[in-house]
């Protein structure tokens, strides 16, 4: 099912690359990075804008994100029912593609001014160092912190946000994003597997401020809500 | 220009679709999701409310005192699992508050490794565990007392 969604997109692309709009300096496609991907570092990601209309875009990119995330039990998921703050973050990974299509709002061609914005992210996750505490699950004494490492969590994405984007010169351009995020992953090992990632679960995928609407889940998360926000510095090329 | 981004694009789209999911921890734990079809141990979490039979008093443990309920939580601990707390009381008003220690290999199959947090007894065991049905069953002795308990998972 994914080779065939990345082969339209590819389709798509190539359909883009083929069109005669021209937009902003008679160009149409615009590369472009997160200089600032809110709490998740710098400049880990890649994205090309592509022109379809003077007043619409689409793009395609790739995203390589190395971060920490906070990791959280609600009361409801614990034995002691009492919430649970590990006191480190986890060290996750994160690389995937994304797509986003963009209205500008502007006497301006795209991709400059003020836009709509939706986009859709595709990939997998790596927790490369998590912990939690042994009383997470049981009563037994001692309580332990245990860290642990879980791979290949698939992760799909979803967002609606607005935004601006402007040109510095003739080339570089600059533009800022805010958006509310709708992520979930596929199904994770069940038992403690997932119970472990159910406190990283909640807390990524939002950039900026992850929300947790389920405080009386009992069973292990497995979506996450919340606002994102980049700053974003792109060359037009072409 | 065109090409080399499609080319990348391309290389991108292939990289992105990987990979089986793999779990280990620091309590020597390795999981992934192919093993995990055939493997019980990290399927029996969870509370159980077991209804056991109990013999004390004696080295054989011939009396009997039938249907105590109890709640177990079944969790992991050093690559074993922690049946807690399990409440035993003879006749003469003797408790015992324990935790015991059992392993499990693949198959279901429950060896009781040690009991924990009381007296000196020690106290040995088998039994069994279905999760297809979530039920499970076990045998508990030692000198003192014994007790087959069953029970399924809430």
């Amino acid at each position: 099912m994914k080779k065939i969604i990345f082969i339209i997109l590819l389709v798509s692309v190539v359909s883009f690359l083929q069109a005669q709009n021209n937009g902003f300096g008679g160009k149409y496609c615009l590369l472009k990075s997160n200089a600032i991907n809110g709490t998740y570092g710098f400049f880990n990601n890649i994205q090309a804008e592509f022109l379809f209309h003077r007043n619409y875009t689409f793009s395609i990119g790739y995203d390589f994100i190395s971060t920490n995330v906070k990791q959280s039990y609600t009361s409801a998921e614990t034995v002691k029912g009492s919430e649970i703050q590990m006191s480190n973050n986890a060290g996750v990974a994160y690389t995937g593609l994304n797509i986003e299509f963009r209205k500008y709002i502007s006497d301006m061609p795209a991709p400059y001014g003020f836009y709509f914005s939706a986009y859709y992210k595709n990939g997998n996750l790596d927790v490369e160092k998590g912990n939690y505490s042994s009383d997470l699950f049981d009563n037994f004494d001692p309580i332990n912190t245990i860290t642990y490492s879980l791979s290949g969590i698939g992760v799909n994405s979803f967002g609606a946000g607005m935004g601006y984007q402007k040109a510095i010169n003739k080339w570089v351009f600059i533009g800022g994003n805010i958006s509310f995020d709708y992520t979930f992953y596929s199904d994770v090992i069940e038992g403690v597997p997932a119970k472990s990632f159910s406190g990283v679960a909640k807390n990524f995928g939002s950039n900026l401020l992850p929300l947790n609407f389920s405080s009386s889940r009992k069973e292990p998360f497995n979506k996450s809500y919340g606002f994102s926000g980049v700053v974003q510095i792109g060359l037009l090329l072409f | 220009m065109k090409k080399i981004f499609l080319i990348i694009l391309a290389t991108l789209s292939v990289y992105s679709c990987k990979k089986e999911q793999v779990y280990t921890d620091s309590l020597n734990n390795t999981i992934n999701a192919e093993s995990k079809k055939n493997d019980v141990r990290f399927k029996i979490q969870g509370t159980y409310a077991l209804n056991c039979i109990f013999g004390f008093g004696s080295s054989s443990g011939n009396d009997e005192y039938g249907g105590y309920d109890a709640t177990i939580n079944m969790s992991p601990y050093k690559n074993r699992y922690i049946i807690t707390p399990l409440k035993l009381t003879n006749s003469g008003g003797t408790k015992s508050n324990g935790n015991f220690v059992i392993s499990i290999d693949p198959t279901g199959i429950i060896t009781l490794e040690n009991i924990l947090n009381y007296s000196d007894y020690v106290a040995y065991g088998s039994g069994t565990m279905d999760t297809v049905t979530n039920t499970i069953q076990f045998n508990l002795n030692s000198d003192f007392y014994r007790c087959n308990c069953t029970g399924k998972k809430k």
